[in-house]
């Protein structure tokens, strides 16, 4: 026991790693996670948008694409974007190895939310979009007033664990070679760890991770709840102009 | 539901393999005079593996059973090697699936003086080192450099090869040599000397890191680096089989040998495997092996006498 708390813990190492770990390895790690989930907002959302029409030849695309990289392990694509693009000639970032990282797991978030929102719309009342048209309103601004908005706020807790998923996975883009200055949290910490021989340091970028996670996590929670029960008294007297908003 | 039943005993018998190889390192680290006990909690630990593989390991150690006992193997008769096997010609798996290369042929051949069956697991370099140290493998032969900061945490064979570090760049380049790196990507293999070079001495280059030596070769050819520096027999390899497409710039004397590694209190097998290591040069088994894998003439201090 002695022994793990001296490969684990020790708290000099983890304290002499945490600099590092915060300068090079978080700014990179949400540069890739940030970049990821805001491409795969954007594209998600007109993937999910394509993807609910009721011609199947729009449909199939769609569909096509979420089956594609949903279904292929994130290492396998992050290596095909950053190694196999430069390779056929698509010099789409130059030499900008974060940038085939982070469109790599945009394209991956890209997949997963188009199905957080398809479940979100679909889950909004057709009654709704039947009111939204019988007043003279067309499809896309119906959607676009109506539905979506409506569904944006039960897509929150999904969406909050999408970005969860794409924080961890952002650990995967080593593959494609990183640069000193380019190291996301896993490098930093797994390169100081073999260099000391100890393990502190991979616990130290876990501790991050966590930093990192836990709020998040305890927010979806959070959401949760609020979506079931509705916000709480107090939330509504502080907050009249968001709810004003949401109603 | 069927599936779930039949990996019930699979993650059993993991975690009892887990549970013994830790205690074994806990011991040893903790007590050095302890080495006994190690060696009994750790042969404790794997006896519930041992099942699994029984037939092989007997048929491997029924007749030099008592030699193979005093190598302090985790498993009797059979030795665990631990290899980044994406390195050629040293060691890459070949188009059978099979690992093949100068370092398989030499540890295999060794393996088999010593009465013990091989197995090679193929790993990442840059973790080799402590995967090593705590009890993964039995030993490790990967290319490496013998260092002393290496020797920190694992012992080594006597050296059974000679290399230096060469710079690799793509046909047509502009970096003709190691003076014209100033602003180019140098790629490098993590973990590797040749990385512990390159961030001393070429301090104007970017130096970006792969996790094999295959990922900075084919950076090298898509064009997202410049160059790649790593032991002058891979890049010679490299020159050889990309038809053209690499071509050596450099070659920087390091002076640099090759040992097997095993772990630091292992000294029977280090022993044992240098041994084996210098009957096999005497008697020109390793001339044969090196003429498998590489052009010209056997360096003198590896020729048969």
């Amino acid at each position: 026991m002695e022994n793990l708390g001296r490969l684990f813990f020790d708290v000099e190492i983890i304290l002499d790693t945490l600099p590092a770990l915060l300068r090079e390895g978080l700014r990179n790690t949400l540069i890739l996670s940030v970049g990821a989930i805001t491409i795969g907002l954007v594209a998600g959302l007109l993937l999910a948008l394509v993807g609910i029409s009721r011609r199947w030849w729009v449909r199939l695309p769609a569909k096509v694409y979420i089956d594609i990289f949903r279904g292929l392990p994130a290492i396998l694509t992050i290596s095909l974007v950053g190694l196999g693009l430069p390779a056929a000639g698509l010099r789409i970032f130059g030499r900008e190895r974060l940038l085939y990282g982070m469109l790599a797991l945009g394209l991956i978030s890209t997949a997963y939310i188009a199905e957080i929102f398809r479940a979100g719309i679909q889950s909004v009342d057709r009654g709704q979009m039947e009111a939204a048209r019988s007043v003279g309103m067309s499809y896309l601004l119906a959607m676009r007033l109506v539905i979506v908005p409506q569904a944006v706020r039960r897509v929150l807790p999904p969406l909050t664990n999408e970005a969860i998923a794409i924080l961890k996975d952002s650990s995967l883009v080593f593959v494609v070679g990183l640069a000193a200055g380019e190291r996301e949290l896993t490098r930093v910490g797994q390169n100081i760890g073999q260099q000391s021989g100890n393990f502190s340091p991979y616990v130290a970028a876990g501790l991050v991770y966590l930093a990192l996670t836990i709020p998040l996590t305890r927010l979806v929670n959070r959401l949760d709840t609020r979506l079931r029960e509705g916000p709480s008294v107090r939330a509504a007297q502080e907050l009249p102009a968001t709810l004003a908003q949401e109603h | 539901m069927l599936r779930r039943i039949a990996l019930l005993p699979l993650f059993a018998l993991v975690l009892v393999g887990c549970g013994g190889g830790d205690e074994a390192e806990d011991t040893t680290a903790s007590d050095t005079g302890a080495a006994d006990s190690a060696t009994d909690v750790a042969s404790e630990g794997e006896s519930a593996t041992e099942e699994d593989s029984e037939p092989e390991a007997e048929t491997g150690s029924e007749d030099t059973g008592a030699a193979a006992g005093d190598l302090g193997l985790a498993e009797e008769g059979s030795i665990l090697v631990g290899s980044d096997i994406a390195f050629a010609p040293f060691e890459f798996i070949g188009d059978d699936g099979e690992p093949q290369g100068f370092d398989i042929d030499l540890m295999t051949e060794i393996a088999d003086r010593l009465g013990v069956e091989v197995e090679f697991v193929n790993t990442s370099f840059d973790t080799i080192f402590t995967q090593l140290a705590s009890g993964d493998f039995d030993a490790i032969i990967s290319g490496i450099t013998i260092t002393e900061e290496r020797e920190q945490s694992i012992a080594f064979s006597d050296p059974y090869f000679a290399a230096n570090q060469a710079l690799a760049v793509g046909a047509d380049s502009e970096v003709t040599g190691v003076d014209g790196l100033a602003g180019a990507q140098l790629a490098v293999q993590a973990g590797t000397t040749g990385l512990d070079y390159a961030t001393e001495s070429f301090t104007d280059a970017t130096i970006v890191e792969f996790p094999t030596s295959e990922a900075a070769f084919g950076a090298l050819t898509s064009g997202q680096v410049d160059a790649v520096f790593i032991d002058l027999p891979v890049v010679a390899e490299q020159v050889e089989s990309s038809g053209g497409a690499v071509e050596q710039a450099a070659e920087v004397e390091t002076g640099e040998l090759y040992g097997i590694g095993v772990q630091q209190d292992n000294t029977a097998l280090a022993e044992a495997i240098s041994t084996e290591l210098a009957a096999v040069i005497a008697d020109g088994t390793y001339e044969e092996i090196y003429g498998t894998w590489f052009a010209g003439e056997v360096p003198e201090q590896f020729a048969g006498e």
